[in-house]
């Protein structure tokens, strides 16, 4: 007899054994993603301390040019960092002025940049990057030349240009972008002057209005573009910076004459200086307005909570390969030099005499006074004697102040003037032979004519020997006489450059000759308000004032590289 | 011929292993399914926390001292998107965002951002360099 046990128990541990497999096929994928989050997660923390690694040291070698010494860390999360200088590892080449060896092979570090070889760790998990960074601007980079939030007034001669970078001189499109959502017309505008304006990109205004844009007669390469997408940028905290600053930078000690700074310096309150202002790798925090009246030049970044003025040579560069940058919450003015303001204040009563003197000169020599051509009139002596007497007064005065350039441009100034040994135009330096059939004060004047050459005696010649000169001269003699003494205004039409970006929460008004080599940016942030930089032109937040300026704009990535400002900038990041 | 029939013994066995193994199956999967659930909003909340910190080290620039933001308005644009919250699959996860500088480093931010949701939370932190 055939005995069939039932299969029912060997059936149920078969499929038991199959459910089980399933459970922990199950379990296993459960686990398994747990440990790639895990891992993920790990690989994640292990990256950003290998960036705060870079961060720190960025901020070392801002801070210390030199710097190269290797330095770890942790962070609370556990994770740790650690930066090598040793041996193959990173290298500092920021003050080298060619390439040097690194851990990529020989020559592999660009002059005035540093290699770092970075390492962050979190678990088992290691995350080793290489960076490569270079001296940089405390803005984001800023692809077009002038950019303003407002409207963009130009006037008289303006060029507009621009360069790939300091050292690849291939041209660049330097476009003119206003945001300003008005539809106003003249949003961009030139205003001729009996000038040239050549604008070597586009301008473009937000407005679709045709008429936003009104630079007839302007030369500009890529055509007016009304209608344009906004670009906008991420705003600067100035004022922030500037109180951060407060508790850490060292404070601002100025000293007659010249003062140089180096590092971070915190100024509380309105800093304002008749000096020359040096920047040696320096930060300048200013929680107020801020004035300078003389030179600024060096390398450095300057941030300023109020207005920014710089009257005179503010040549802010000291190399080609160095430059200042500007952020200032307040409205940003690049003027001449005010010169009357620091003559006024130093000798008011000698100044005031002069003042008077050369006014009256001018005044009738614009309406051509016949009271001037007389050697023996009375005019004659009161004016040399006076103006004489005026100087002298004036260069006892600036003999007490310390060295400056501010100081050796007056005296340049004075000179014309008059001179110890008798070599300015309202010297006398006595009676001399002429040449045959001319007498010593014809000579003056024939010199005068043919060179533009002032020399002691030249008053004295025009008053003598005017009325006797060939007819056809006279009106010559005179109106150049008349553009000599007119010219002897101490508010000296300024020769500035610039050589950086300026960033402004207000406006930029620029009318004295000024060079820009960067860019400019004028973004109203509701926080200023309109004034008048040259006391009758209303000028408003956000807009910018171009008069007699070039701007000469730089590609910002290829201006940070070989700069040597405090800042740092990343040029290149590579996760190993 | 003669055919025993299954035991009682061995049907009641066999049933109650049966149950007990499918009641460890479908327990076992609901974990699983909440437990991956939860991986992926976790994962969903790391990636929220990566972007503030990679948008906030591309701006260049960051708000100066110490600041808080636990739903506080952006100032200047920061902290970025996803703050201060954000809708992803039904679930609203909230951001918040400290920053304080570094002691002892110039131009250096402790970024710390947490994004948390239903009771849970994932916090990320890194110290950036921006002026």
């Amino acid at each position: 007899m055939e005995r069939r046990r039932g299969i029912a128990l060997v059936s149920t541990l078969l499929m038991l054994t199959v459910l089980l497999m399933l459970l922990l096929g199950a379990i296993t994928r459960t686990f398994g993603e747990d440990t790639f989050t895990h891992t993920s997660r790990a690989q994640q923390d292990a990256t950003y301390a290998a960036e705060t690694a870079l961060a720190l040291t960025m901020s070392h070698l801002e801070q210390t040019p030199a710097y190269a010494s290797s330095f770890s860390g942790t962070l609370p999360n556990g994770s740790s960092y650690s930066v090598d200088f040793g041996t193959g590892a990173s290298v500092n080449n920021l003050n080298g002025a060619t390439a040097a060896d690194g851990p990529r092979g020989i020559g592999s570090v660009a002059p005035r940049s540093a290699f770092l070889v970075i390492q962050g760790k979190q678990g088992k998990e290691v995350r080793r990057l290489q960076a490569v960074v270079v001296r940089g601007l405390p803005v984001p980079p800023m692809h077009t030349a002038i950019r303003a939030s407002g409207n963009i007034t130009l006037n008289g001669n303006v060029d507009i240009n621009g360069l790939k970078s300091l050292t690849d001189t291939t041209p660049v499109m330097a476009d003119l972008v206003s945001n300003s959502a008005g539809n106003e017309t003249g949003t961009v505008r030139w205003i001729a002057n009996s000038g040239h304006a050549n604008i070597d990109g586009a301008i473009r205004t937000v407005s679709s209005l045709a008429t936003s844009i009104q630079a007839s007669g302007a030369n500009v390469t890529k055509g007016m573009q009304p209608g344009s997408a906004p670009q906008t940028a991420a705003p600067i905290d100035i004022v922030g910076k500037v109180a951060a600053a407060s508790s850490t930078a060292a404070p601002v000690t100025l000293t007659a004459g010249q003062t140089t700074l180096s590092g971070n310096r915190f100024n509380n309150g309105d800093l304002v200086y008749e000096g020359d202002l040096v920047l040696n790798d320096a930060n300048l925090y200013v929680q107020g307005n801020l004035k300078v009246t003389g030179t600024v030049k060096g390398s450095g970044s300057v941030f300023v909570t109020g207005n920014t003025s710089f009257f005179g040579d503010a040549d802010l560069r000291s190399g080609s390969e160095k430059q200042v940058s500007l952020m200032s919450h307040g409205s940003v003015t690049l003027r001449g030099y005010d010169g009357s303001a620091y003559i006024e204040a130093l000798a008011p009563v000698a100044y005031g005499a002069l003042k008077s003197n050369l006014s009256h000169v001018q005044d009738k020599l614009a309406a051509k006074d016949p009271s001037l051509y007389f050697s023996s009139g009375p005019e004659d002596n009161y004016q040399a004697v006076g103006i004489r007497g005026a100087v002298d007064a004036v260069r006892l005065k600036l003999a007490l102040e310390p060295d400056s350039t501010r100081k050796e441009w007056l005296s340049q100034r004075l000179d014309v003037l008059h001179t110890s040994d008798n070599k300015g135009v309202f010297d006398w330096p006595g009676a001399g032979s002429g040449s045959p059939g001319h007498t010593w004060q014809d000579d003056i004047l024939d010199t005068f004519l043919s060179t533009g050459k002032t020399q002691g005696g030249l008053w004295d010649a025009f008053n003598d020997r005017l009325p006797l000169r060939p007819a056809g001269e006279r009106l010559t003699v005179l109106n150049r006489i008349t553009n000599v003494v007119t010219s002897l205004d101490y508010n000296k039409p300024g020769t500035a450059y610039f050589n950086g970006q300026v960033y402004t929460n207000g406006f930029v008004y620029a009318d004295s000759d000024l060079t820009i080599i960067g860019s400019l940016q004028a973004l109203a942030d509701g926080s200023q308000s309109p004034s008048q930089p040259d006391g009758s032109t209303t000028v408003r937040p956000g807009e910018l004032y171009l008069k007699n300026t070039t701007v000469t704009f730089v590609d910002d990535e290829a201006v940070s590289t070989g700069s040597t400002l405090g800042t740092m900038a990343l040029k290149l990041l590579i996760s190993e | 011929m003669r055919r025993r029939a299954l035991t009682l013994v061995e049907v009641l066995f066999s049933l109650g292993l049966v149950a007990g193994a499918m009641i460890l199956v479908v327990t076992t999967l609901a974990a699983g399914l909440s437990y991956g659930r939860l991986k992926q909003e976790t994962n969903v909340a790391t990636d929220l926390c990566r972007q503030v910190i990679e948008r906030s080290q591309s701006r260049g620039s960051l708000p100066a001292g110490t600041q808080s933001y636990e739903g506080a308005a952006p100032t200047n644009g920061f902290p970025p998107l996803p703050y201060p919250e954000t809708v992803i699959d039904g679930r609203t996860y909230r951001v918040q965002v400290w920053l304080k500088p570094v002691v002892g480093a110039v131009n250096v931010h402790n970024l710390v951002v947490r994004v948390s949701w239903n009771g849970r939370q994932v916090q990320m932190e890194s110290n950036l360099y921006a002026i």
